[in-house]
């Protein structure tokens, strides 16, 4: 009878792994034909394959439970080298995750190659004691001595740790950003944040092996952020799209913001060789939206009339140097509302001073 | 009396009264300077009576434009009485509504004709540090090496510079120099210089000029971007290891603590570190608008 209630344990398990593999296999069956934010998708892609192993290795460990009732050496074996393994998976998962966020803040891969050295070391220190533990159970199974088998209470803890340590990491490099620049933004690291730290302790608290599919759900968020963020995207341009500009004045409206400047570029060359010289030039707090026809707009938090001019002369000249036609415009805001002041621009008919062409006639 | 600018072209006339260091200073974008003679057919060194150096501050801001005097020279009394007259005018002309000065070579009858001008004078501690460069190299905290993504300022060409500096100039208080965007990459020291580069893009600097008394003054230490603190530190650490390499020991180094930050940074890297005493004045030259 007991053995019965097991079997229908490890049956449950087995098809939560079955839900975790459909959960990922339609992640990415709607992400593969997505074209802008392709490193960011790479990585996502690590995370999903990484997480389909770590479902695979869970449910065949269930299944031969099923199969063999867990009542040979080779099984027993089996189940314990599953443990590690599914540990390291999941600490992959987690600082694969970890990159991304940090890749989706900052846009660069030289940041990433300079923070990680560092900040993977309690990683591949894991990895190194998860690896020695699965050398003791091949020895043990070698040498048929039992005893050696039974450590893996102590590496399952430390993995907790590091998973919470990388956890934390992240919530702090999201903070930092988020106070460093005023923009905003669409990582959202919360769901997988949670999801791993519940896959975690319904894993390690009940019978029920949930981690793989808890790691699906917060792929979910992974994969909601990553398409939020291409839906502002110009993948041609590299710059956000016209739809961004709403979500700037929401931005500017909800945070109280006043002041600043949109810069209107517009061209009737190549619009992406343009993106090119903008992008090199690109300060810290600027943002950059394509809004299509060879149109520009630099927002940025300056009113210096001084700098705003230094920055344009200087990418008209270097627009003319490589033989693109650019015509500039600025516009300081006021104390007007964001989507007056972003109307008039867009339209065109707004002069430098804030007011519009219709306004001054008026006057 | 009789005025004639100094400038570029006329400055090697008073070289030895000027100075090495200010008669550089002469050639850039803000700084002005007059020179008074007795006889308008006469201007030579001997019979220079008065001269004063200025330099103009927030000219191209959107704050009040200022004047900084950056030195004055009396050799006959009632001569800078004179000069300070000029001076008067010419700022008014530039739209200039402040003056200000913070001087170490001035004697009493210098002080008291400033005072009588207007220049409301009070003694005080310079903004200016002066530091050994051996005391650079004892600091702890810049020992190590700096990391092979911070580039000497040598090796990166002038569109790098440029691009670079276009993403700095963004923060209105990252230079400490008035003209810092029109200065060329050659007016700084490219041995000791440097940058940090980030995919391929310049993320921010360290410039230091070096004057040609050998005095070395760090202008541009600023970084944008994430881990933009320790981007700054590493290059502190290059330009520190760089100027040790190039000069001797006891080459001095003027950081001027113009903001909170600059000096809480000397504070804690030269604990106790005073600045010479001066004197500073300041007048109104124009009511605000």
């Amino acid at each position: 009878m007991q053995e019965l209630q097991w079997s229908s344990l490890f049956a449950i398990n087995v098809v939560l792994d079955g839900i975790a593999l459909v959960i990922i296999a339609v992640l990415l069956v709607r992400i593969i034909p997505m074209k802008q934010n392709l490193t960011e998708i790479r990585m996502f892609y690590g995370m999903c394959v990484m997480n389909i192993l770590l479902a695979v290795i869970d449910a065949v460990k269930f299944l031969q439970f099923i199969l063999f009732a867990n009542n040979n050496t080779v099984s027993e074996a089996y189940v314990m080298i599953c443990i590690p393994v599914g540990e390291i998976l999941s600490m992959m998962i987690v600082v694969q995750w970890l990159l991304f966020v940090n890749f989706s803040l900052h846009q660069s891969r030289d940041l990433i190659r300079r923070r990680y050295p560092v900040i993977l070391i309690p990683f591949f220190a894991a990895v190194i004691l998860q690896l020695g533990s699965i050398v003791l159970v091949i020895a043990g199974f070698i040498s048929k001595r039992s005893e050696t088998l039974f450590e893996g209470d102590i590496l399952y803890f430390l993995s907790a740790l590091i998973l919470l340590f990388y956890i934390a990491v992240a919530i702090v490099i999201v903070h930092r950003e988020k106070k460093r620049k005023r923009l905003p933004r669409f990582v959202a690291i919360v769901p997988m944040a949670i999801c791993v730290l519940f896959g975690y302790l319904l894993d390690l608290f009940t019978n029920f092996s949930l981690l793989p599919l808890f790691l699906a759900a917060g792929l979910i968020s992974v994969e909601y952020s990553i398409m939020k963020q291409s839906s502002y995207e110009d993948y041609k341009t590299g710059y956000f799209n016209r739809k961004y500009v709403r979500k700037i004045m929401d931005y500017i409206e909800h945070n109280e913001i006043k002041g600043g400047t949109v810069i209107r570029f517009s061209t009737e060359s190549d619009a992406s060789s343009f993106a090119k010289i903008l992008h090199r030039m690109e300060p810290d707090n600027n943002k950059t939206i394509f809004m299509g026809d060879g149109l520009f707009l630099v927002v940025s938090e300056t009113q210096s009339e001084a700098v705003i001019n230094r920055y344009t002369s200087v990418i008209i000249r270097e627009s003319e140097r490589r033989g693109l036609n650019i015509k500039e415009e600025h516009f300081t805001r006021t104390d007007e509302e964001p989507e007056e002041f972003f109307a008039g621009i867009i339209h065109g008919n707004r002069d430098r001073n804030g007011a519009s062409a219709e306004e001054r006639e008026k006057v | 009396m009789f005025f004639q600018e100094l400038h570029e072209s006329n400055i090697h006339k008073y070289k030895e009264i000027v100075g090495k260091d200010r008669a550089e200073d002469i050639s850039r974008y803000f700084f002005r300077g007059i020179a008074c003679f007795d006889d308008p057919d006469d201007d030579s060194e001997e019979s220079l009576k008065a001269a004063m150096i200025w330099e103009l501050k927030s000219a191209e801001s959107d704050e009040d434009t200022a004047s900084e005097i950056t030195w004055v020279y009396d050799a006959e009394p009632g001569s800078l009485e004179a000069a300070l007259d000029e001076y008067s005018k010419r700022v008014r002309d530039e739209d200039v509504r402040r003056s200000f000065f913070e001087l170490t070579d001035i004697g009493n009858n210098e002080k008291d004709v400033l005072s009588l001008s207007g220049f409301n004078l009070s003694s005080a501690e310079s903004r200016d540090l002066r530091i050994c460069l051996k005391e650079f190299g004892e600091l702890r905290a810049l020992r190590r090496k700096a990391p092979n993504y911070i580039y000497n300022l040598g090796s990166i060409d002038s569109d790098q510079f440029e691009q670079g500096m276009i993403k700095i100039m963004f923060n209105q208080n990252a230079a400490a120099l008035e003209d810092m965007y029109y200065l060329p990459k050659e007016w700084f020291d490219e041995k000791v210089s440097c940058c940090v580069m980030t995919d391929g893009c310049v993320n921010g600097f360290l410039l230091v000029h070096r004057y040609p008394s050998g005095l070395i003054r760090p202008v541009l230490f600023y970084s944008v971007g994430a881990d933009s603190n320790y981007n700054l530190l590493d290059m502190m650490r290059y330009s520190v290891h760089a100027a040790l390499a190039e000069y001797p020991d006891d080459t001095p180094v003027l950081i001027r603590r113009r903001t909170k930050s600059v000096s809480k940074l000397t504070d804690k890297l030269f604990p106790g570190k005073k600045g010479e005493a001066v004197i500073s004045g300041k007048r109104i030259e124009q009511e605000d608008r």
